[in-house]
C-alpha cells in the first residue's frame, strides 16, 4: 500500500529522471588525468618558458620564480643556474618536495641538460595534477648557447628584434658569468635554496566530504 | 523493560528532504554532506594540539595543519555540531531522549558495547582508507555521479550483505 | 550562481553557520527517520526493515537529479564543487572494512553521532571506537597505509562517462533500478512483518 505523499515523491523522481535524459552531460569534468586529458595538457600552450625569460626573471630578482634542477646531484653540484634547487627526477614525487611542486604561488621552472628530461618530469607531475609548472626550453644547452655564451647574429640576418635580443643576452652574460666582476665564480657559487613556499595549498578547493 | 512504540517519519519524505539538504550543501558550500571527514578533522585537531611537531611530520596530518584557522574550524566539523543538535531536537520532539543501549533483544549489553567499539574502530580505519563514509563518500558521491561513490556503495553494501550473513546471530534470533 | 563559497561569494563565517544549520537538518532527519535505531540500520541487511534503503536512495536520487537539472539550468556549477576523486583500490578495500564495521558495530559515523545525541550509550562507545580507529590509522599511516591509500588512482571520474553512456540516461536507469529495489525491499520487509513479535515491531516502529 502506498501513501499519497510516497507516490508523489517517487513520481517526482521518475519525472525528473525522464527530464534528465534530454539534458546535457556535465562537462568538462575538472582534472581527469586519463591519457586523453594528459594529451590535452601536453599540447596546451604555455608549458615552455624561454631561457631569456628565465634570465630576465633572475636578473630582476623576481620572487615568484622557483627554478628546479631535475638532474642528478652530481651534475647539479658541478653547475647549476643561480638560485635553482635540486630535485632529481626520481625524487620528484617525494612527499617533502610536494610543497615546491604542487602549489600556485611560485612559477616553478624545471630544467635539465636538454629539454627531454625536464619534459618527462613535467609530464609526470602533470599526470599527478601538479599545476603551474613550466619547462625551460632547450635546457642548460640553450642556456649556455643563449645566455652564457651568446653569439652575435650574422649581419645579413640582423634585425632590430634580434639585435635587441642580443644586447639583452650580452647583459645577461655579464650578469651570470660575472666576467667583469670576479672571474667565473658566481655561476658556480652554491645558490641559496629559496625557502619552501608557505602556502595554503589549493586554497579554494573544497576539502571534501569525508576521508 | 517496557518498549514503547517508536514513531518515525515517512522514509520517502525524510529521504526527499535529505536530498534537498545535500543540494543546499553543494549550493552554498560546494561541499557534500559528510561525517567521517569531520571526525578526521577533530582527530587531527587533537593531534595538532598535543603534538604539533608530530602533526607536521606525519604525511597524513601535515596537509591539514597548514591553514591559519586551525584544522578543527572546517565546514564539516560545524556541520557535525549541527547534526548533534538536530538529533537532539528530533529525539526531544518524538520523546526518544533517554539513555539506552540499542541492540537486538537476545544480545547482552556488555556484548553489544564491545561490538560497538570494534565496529567503530573498523569504521575509523575504513573511512580514512576509503576516503569517506556512507554520507561523504557514497551519498555525496552519488549526488554528483562520481564513480568513487558507486564503488563505495557496492563495497559497503555488497560486503555488508556478505558479513551480515556470516554474523546473522548478532541481529537475528535464529532460535525462533 | 552556485556553489557560492568556492567562488568567494559567501564569507567564511556565514559558510560555517550554514554548515551548522544544514547539519541540524541532517541530524534531525536522521533521528526522525529512525537512523538512530541500530536495529533498523542492521535491518536492511536482513530484510526486516527497508527504511535505510528508502531514505538513502530517495536522498541520493533527489540530490542527483536535482543537481543535474540545476546544473543544466545554470544555477549551480557542479564542476566547482567537492567532486570525489576515484581511487578504486582503497575505496573497495575500505568499503569492505566499513561493511564489516556496519554489521559488527551497527552504525556508521553519521548515524552514530545522532544516536549518541539522543542518548544511545552504544553509539558513544562506537564513536570512541571511530576515533581510536582514525588515530590508529594516522599513527601507522607512514608505514602501512600510504601506498595503499594512493593506489588505483583514476582522477575525477563520472560513472556515466566511464561506462560510456549519457549521464541523463544513466540517471534514468538508476531511478528505475531504485524504484524496483524499493518494491523488492518493501516486499521483503512485509514478509518479515508477518512473523515478527509485536515488541520487535514496536521497537522498529513498523
Amino acid at each position: 500500500m502506498m501513501k499519497r505523499r510516497e507516490f508523489l515523491i517517487i513520481s517526482l523522481l521518475v519525472l525528473g529522471s525522464i527530464v534528465s535524459i534530454f539534458l546535457n552531460d556535465i562537462k568538462p569534468l575538472p582534472k581527469i588525468m586519463d591519457a586523453k586529458s594528459l594529451l590535452y595538457e601536453v599540447n596546451k600552450q604555455g608549458r615552455y618558458i624561454s631561457t631569456d625569460e628565465v634570465a630576465k626573471m633572475i636578473m630582476e630578482n623576481d620572487p615568484s620564480l622557483l627554478l628546479i634542477d631535475v638532474r642528478s646531484p652530481e651534475e647539479y653540484n658541478k653547475f647549476s643556474i643561480q638560485g635553482a634547487i635540486n630535485i632529481p627526477a626520481d625524487k620528484l614525487l617525494d612527499k617533502k618536495n610536494r610543497d615546491y611542486l604542487d602549489q600556485d604561488v611560485y612559477t616553478t621552472v624545471l630544467y635539465s641538460n636538454g629539454s627531454s628530461a625536464a619534459d618527462e618530469a613535467w609530464m609526470m607531475l602533470a599526470s599527478y595534477e601538479y599545476k603551474g609548472n613550466k619547462v625551460m626550453k632547450g635546457g642548460l644547452n640553450a642556456w649556455y648557447r643563449n645566455i652564457l655564451n651568446p653569439q652575435k647574429p650574422k649581419p645579413e640576418k640582423l634585425t632590430a628584434e634580434l639585435e635587441k635580443q642580443y644586447l639583452f643576452r650580452k647583459g645577461a652574460q655579464i650578469f651570470f658569468t660575472g666576467i667583469q666582476v670576479s672571474g667565473a665564480s658566481s655561476a658556480n657559487a652554491k645558490p641559496k635554496a629559496p625557502s619552501k613556499p608557505i602556502v595554503k595549498r589549493k586554497k579554494k578547493e573544497v576539502t571534501g566530504g569525508c576521508g | 523493560m517496557k518498549i514503547q512504540r517508536n514513531k518515525y517519519i515517512n522514509s520517502y519524505v525524510a529521504g526527499f528532504f535529505l536530498g534537498l539538504l545535500i543540494i543546499a550543501a553543494y549550493y552554498f558550500a560546494g561541499e557534500g554532506l559528510g561525517s567521517s571527514g569531520g571526525y578526521r578533522d577533530v582527530a587531527i585537531g587533537v593531534i595538532n594540539t598535543v603534538a604539533p611537531e608530530y602533526a607536521h611530520q606525519n604525511a597524513f596530518v601535515a596537509p591539514h595543519v597548514n591553514s591559519d584557522e586551525g584544522p578543527m574550524h572546517t565546514w564539516l566539523v560545524y556541520e557535525l555540531l549541527g547534526v548533534i543538535f538536530g538529533a537532539l531536537i528530533s529525539a526531544a520532539i518524538f520523546g526518544r531522549l533517554k539513555w539506552t543501549i540499542g541492540k537486538a533483544p537476545h544480545i547482552t549489553n556488555k556484548k553489544r558495547l564491545y561490538l560497538a567499539l570494534i565496529g567503530g574502530v573498523l569504521w575509523g580505519i575504513g573511512t580514512q582508507l576509503g576516503r569517506g563514509c556512507t554520507s561523504g563518500l557514497v551519498l555525496s558521491g552519488m549526488a554528483v555521479n562520481s564513480l568513487s561513490g558507486y564503488i563505495g556503495l557496492i563495497a559497503i553494501f555488497g560486503f555488508g550483505f556478505l558479513f551480515a550473513f556470516i554474523f546473522r546471530k548478532l541481529w537475528i534470533n535464529t532460535k525462533n | 550562481m552556485g556553489p557560492l563559497y568556492p567562488q568567494e561569494l559567501l564569507n567564511p563565517e556565514y559558510n560555517l553557520l550554514i554548515g551548522f544549520l544544514i547539519g541540524i537538518g541532517f541530524g534531525f532527519l536522521l533521528e526522525a527517520a529512525g537512523f538512530t535505531n541500530t536495529r533498523k540500520l542492521a535491518g536492511v541487511f536482513y530484510g526486516y526493515d527497508a527504511t535505510v534503503i528508502k531514505v538513502f536512495f530517495t536522498a541520493a536520487m533527489t540530490a542527483l537529479i536535482g543537481l543535474f537539472i540545476l546544473h543544466n539550468m545554470g544555477i549551480i556549477d557542479v564542476t566547482l564543487t567537492f567532486y570525489p576523486k576515484t581511487f578504486w583500490i582503497p575505496t573497495l578495500i575500505g568499503g569492505a572494512i566499513m561493511g564489516l564495521g556496519f554489521i559488527i558495530g551497527g552504525f556508521c559515523p553519521g548515524t552514530s553521532l545522532s544516536a549518541a545525541a539522543s542518548g544511545k550509550i552504544d553509539a558513544w562507545v562506537f564513536i570512541s571506537g571511530v576515533f581510536i580507529g582514525i588515530l590508529g590509522f594516522i599513527f601507522t599511516y607512514d608505514f602501512i597505509w600510504e601506498g595503499l591509500r594512493k593506489a588505483g588512482k583514476m582522477g575525477k571520474i563520472d560513472i556515466a562517462q566511464w561506462i560510456g553512456i549519457k549521464e541523463g540516461l544513466f540517471i534514468f536507469l538508476l531511478t528505475i533500478i531504485t524504484v524496483i529495489s524499493f518494491i523488492v525491499f518493501q516486499k521483503w520487509q512485509d514478509s518479515w512483518t508477518k512473523k515478527m513479535d509485536k515488541s520487535d515491531l514496536d521497537d522498529l516502529g513498523l
